[in-house]
């Protein structure tokens, strides 16, 4: 028991300090290159409002709002590369509207897509099933047409057959 | 008028086997016998031999296992027997076991017992009556045949007549069912009508010494005594007294009748002594009186006797008081010193103690005296409560018994308190042929017993009498004989409102076990009340083998009698379709009167087999639809469910799929931008 409890105290050690190391390369990297791709990211809010607000453990919502934020953020991520990473790229991309209604409204297609397409598929699949339903009721009626009504439960033949001659 | 207008006369033919004509507008009683009816009769390629037919219709059934031996005799001094066969009787819708007889040259010798004839000198009836009828007894003897009917009713001469005499019929009853009593032994008039058994040649020579002794006297001098006077009147004074007395006959007659009126049936004569008689030779002059005598008298029944058999017989009709008197050890005392018999005293002792060691309790007095009687006198019939019955006749008594009802239960006690046994064990004579008798006898004790269905009184009826015809009830207007006759006879009864339910009853199922040795386990099923599946299928499957081995092709309307009882035979399959065409099918096949072919339909196992496995994989299916079904349910009650389960992630592909296109393009733009 102290010898797991030992074990357990050294791996989240050695996970708090993998931690820290990763912190420090994304925070000493992030520092130079970082800054100005990181305002232009800014547009990617939505995705991460979705990504904290969501409670479906696959994670549709964002899948749908964070590809289609990314698509509307991403043209803007190549433009700052283009013009060589600065900070002023960076906040002439951010200080022109059309980069917000751009970014925005990807993230907005995306959460239309999101409340639209849902409620689409779910009427087509009830269609569907309300017509399979159909036919296997229709094929349960067959069966005990068939078989008897003895078909639904599992009685021994012999008695099967005297329900029958009764 | 000649042949030809005469037979035009005759009215419509009725053809036996495409061989022989028979006429049944045209009686000839002078011809009739106690069990048959004789009409004219003419055989197609022998116009010019007159016959008759004799009909078998009066509930008697005819010796049909000597039918073939019998066509083989051809003298002068007997009926000649032509042919036998069942013959369609349409005016009764019946069929009856018939006789085919050659004509006899003269009539009738004497129409009735009470006639009176005039009488022959000694050379004219030695010559003329006796030695021809010697010859026929001689015949008898070699073929080891009892005629039974040798009377002077049933010969066919005119007094004086040099043409031999000829004996007719002995064939359309059982044995001495037609004798009277004058021309039986002691013993056989003791009996039953149908209990005499099948007699001996000695039985033969009795008959035929009571009919010479008629002839002689040219009447009958115990014209209207009743048969229980007659016999006991045999018993006191002997046959040859009772019948002769001190009448004047000729000396050689009187040997003649001495020998063949002994009521010793050792010492009686027999067809060889009589060829010896013939020819002169003076032969042992036989005892003609009663048999020994006691000492002293024995009082019974307010009576005294002194000999043995009368005593027994008197002991047999007074039951309670005889039991008192065995029991008390008078009858044993009375053998011993008034008659000198300590033997039969000691077998007497014997044979009560082993009743009183068996501990049976039913009709015990009954038994005990039955019993006595039969140690007493030996060659008595076995006599019970009322019924007597040589071992031999019991057979064609329990025959007698099943068609009238009457001591059915009384001769089926006496199979099974093993009397036969007992009569066969005090026998001192002939007890080595007597064994296989008393041993089939034992054998159907244990069948009587058994009440299933196949076993019981039925089946002994046909153990014992191989030749009867089936008795069921259905039947009784057809004479199945053999088994290739059941299944015409069930087709021509059915339809006509005589049949049963069903095409089986105790009487077929034994016929059937006897006939085709089938197996008892067949008729189990049987026995079972209503119509169950496995006893009608036992049934078309008999019935089925026969149609295949004997025929005929075509049964369709015993094929409809199954019909109505195929019920739960169809009901054996589950599927409702395939239970419909089975019926069909079935129906069909009865249509054209096939039964093998029905069996097949209703009995065949891989549709058996494959019916159910279809059923238990339409429950599988059933069950697996079931449940998609409630899966489905649960879906459409709630349509948040689909929406999330299955919406979202498809919106988030093609979200992800207008991503990438938007996102190519973007790339696309920047390279190509980057070329120019």
């Amino acid at each position: 028991m102290s010898e797991d409890k030992a074990k357990k105290e050294k791996a989240v050690k050695k996970s708090n300090g993998g931690k820290i190391v990763l912190f420090m390369i994304l925070f000493g990297g992030l520092v130079p290159f970082g800054i100005p791709t990181f305002l232009v990211c800014l547009g990617l809010v939505p995705t991460l409002i979705v990504l904290f607000t969501e409670t479906d453990s696959r994670h549709p919502a964002l899948a749908t709002v964070g590809y289609m934020n990314l698509a509307g953020v991403l043209p803007f991520i190549i433009e700052l590369w283009e013009r060589g990473q600065t900070m002023e790229a960076a906040l002439s991309i951010i200080r022109n509207p059309q980069s917000w209604v751009v970014m925005l409204g990807a993230a907005g297609i995306g959460q239309l897509i999101l409340y639209v397409v849902p409620s689409m598929v779910a009427s087509m699949i009830i269609v569907k099933q309300e017509a399979r339903y159909r036919v296997l009721r229709d094929g349960v009626k067959q069966l005990e047409a068939i078989w008897g009504k003895d078909v639904a439960n599992t009685m021994p033949l012999d008695i099967v057959r005297a329900n029958q001659k009764g | 008028m000649s042949e030809q207008e005469q037979q035009e006369d005759w009215g419509e033919a009725i053809s036996f086997d495409g061989r022989i004509d028979v006429y049944p507008s045209k009686p000839l009683p002078e011809f009739n016998t106690a069990g048959g009816t004789a009409v004219a009769a003419r055989f197609q390629n022998d116009t010019t031999q007159p016959c008759f037919a004799l009909i078998c219709n009066k509930g008697l059934y005819p010796r049909i296992d000597l039918i073939n031996s019998m066509k083989m005799v051809d003298t002068a001094t007997v009926v000649r027997l032509r042919e036998g066969g069942v013959v369609d009787w349409p005016a009764q819708s019946a069929r009856y076991y018939t006789l085919f007889y050659e004509k006899p040259i003269a009539p009738q010798y004497w129409r009735s017992l009470d006639e009176t004839h005039p009488v022959m000198g000694e050379d004219n009836v030695n010559s003329h009556f006796i030695a021809p009828l010697v010859n026929m007894l001689l015949d008898y003897q070699r073929m080891g045949v009892m005629h039974g009917g040798i009377r002077p009713t049933n010969i066919f001469w005119r007094d004086g007549s040099a043409t031999s005499p000829q004996l007719g019929d002995g064939l359309s009853a059982p044995t001495g069912l037609a004798q009277p009593a004058l021309f039986e032994t002691i013993e056989r008039a003791m009996c039953l009508t149908s209990g005499k058994g099948n007699g001996l040649h000695s039985d033969d020579c009795y008959a035929f010494g009571v009919t010479v002794a008629l002839v002689l006297l040219g009447h009958n001098p115990l014209q209207g005594i009743e048969d229980k006077a007659l016999l006991r009147a045999k018993m006191e004074k002997g046959s040859f007294n009772a019948l002769i007395g001190t009448r004047k006959l000729h000396a050689s007659h009187i040997e003649l009748l001495r020998g063949l009126l002994t009521d010793d049936s050792s010492q009686r004569w027999t067809a060889e002594d009589l060829e010896q008689w013939l020819t002169g030779r003076r032969l042992t002059p036989k005892s003609s009186d009663s048999g020994r005598r006691a000492a002293r008298h024995f009082r019974i029944g307010g009576k005294d006797y002194w000999q043995i058999r009368p005593l027994a017989a008197a002991m047999s009709e007074n039951v309670k008081e005889s039991v008192k008197i065995i029991e008390d050890g008078a009858v044993e005392k009375w053998l011993t010193r008034s008659f000198g018999d300590g033997e039969k005293a000691k077998e007497l002792r014997h044979v009560i103690a082993e009743l009183k060691e068996s501990g049976s309790k039913s009709h015990y007095e009954d038994q005990l005296v039955a019993r006595t009687c039969i140690v007493l006198d030996p060659d008595a019939p076995i006599r019970y409560r009322g019924v007597a019955a040589m071992p031999t006749g019991v057979s064609t008594a329990l025959v007698d018994a099943v068609l009238t009802g009457k001591n059915l239960q009384i001769l089926s006690e006496i199979i099974s308190n093993q009397f036969v046994t007992l009569w066969v064990n005090v026998q001192k004579d002939m007890k080595v042929d007597l064994v296989p008798l008393a041993q089939q006898l034992e054998r159907i004790r244990g069948v009587i017993e058994k009440a299933s269905y196949g076993n019981g009184l039925e089946r002994a009826l046909y153990e014992l009498n191989p030749a009867l015809p089936c008795l069921s009830p259905m039947l009784r207007k057809d004479c199945v004989i053999i088994l290739k006759q059941l299944l015409p006879a069930l087709e021509s009864v059915s339809g006509t409102g005589a049949q049963g339910s069903e095409p089986m009853d105790r009487h077929i199922a034994a016929f059937l076990i006897v006939h085709d040795k089938r197996s008892e386990s067949l008729f189990v099923a049987m026995g079972e009340s209503g119509h169950s599946q496995r006893k009608v299928l036992s049934i078309l499957s008999i019935f089925g083998d026969l149609q295949y081995r004997y025929g005929p092709d075509r049964l369709p309307r015993l094929s409809g009698w199954f019909i109505p009882i195929l019920e739960p035979c169809f009901t054996r399959f589950l599927s409702k379709p395939f239970r419909e065409k089975v019926r069909r099918q079935t129906k069909e096949a009865a249509g054209q009167g096939n039964l093998v072919l029905m069996l097949k339909n209703l009995d065949d196992p891989r549709r058996v087999t494959g019916d159910e496995q279809d059923f238990l994989n339409a429950r599988l299916m059933y069950q697996n639809v079931k449940q998609e079904m409630h899966e489905i349910e649960k879906n459409l009650k709630d349509k948040s469910i689909v929406s999330r389960e299955v919406g979202r992630p498809v919106a988030a592909s093609i979200a992800a799929f207008i991503a990438i296109i938007l996102i190519a393009l973007v790339l696309g733009r920047t390279f190509l931008n980057s070329m120019v």
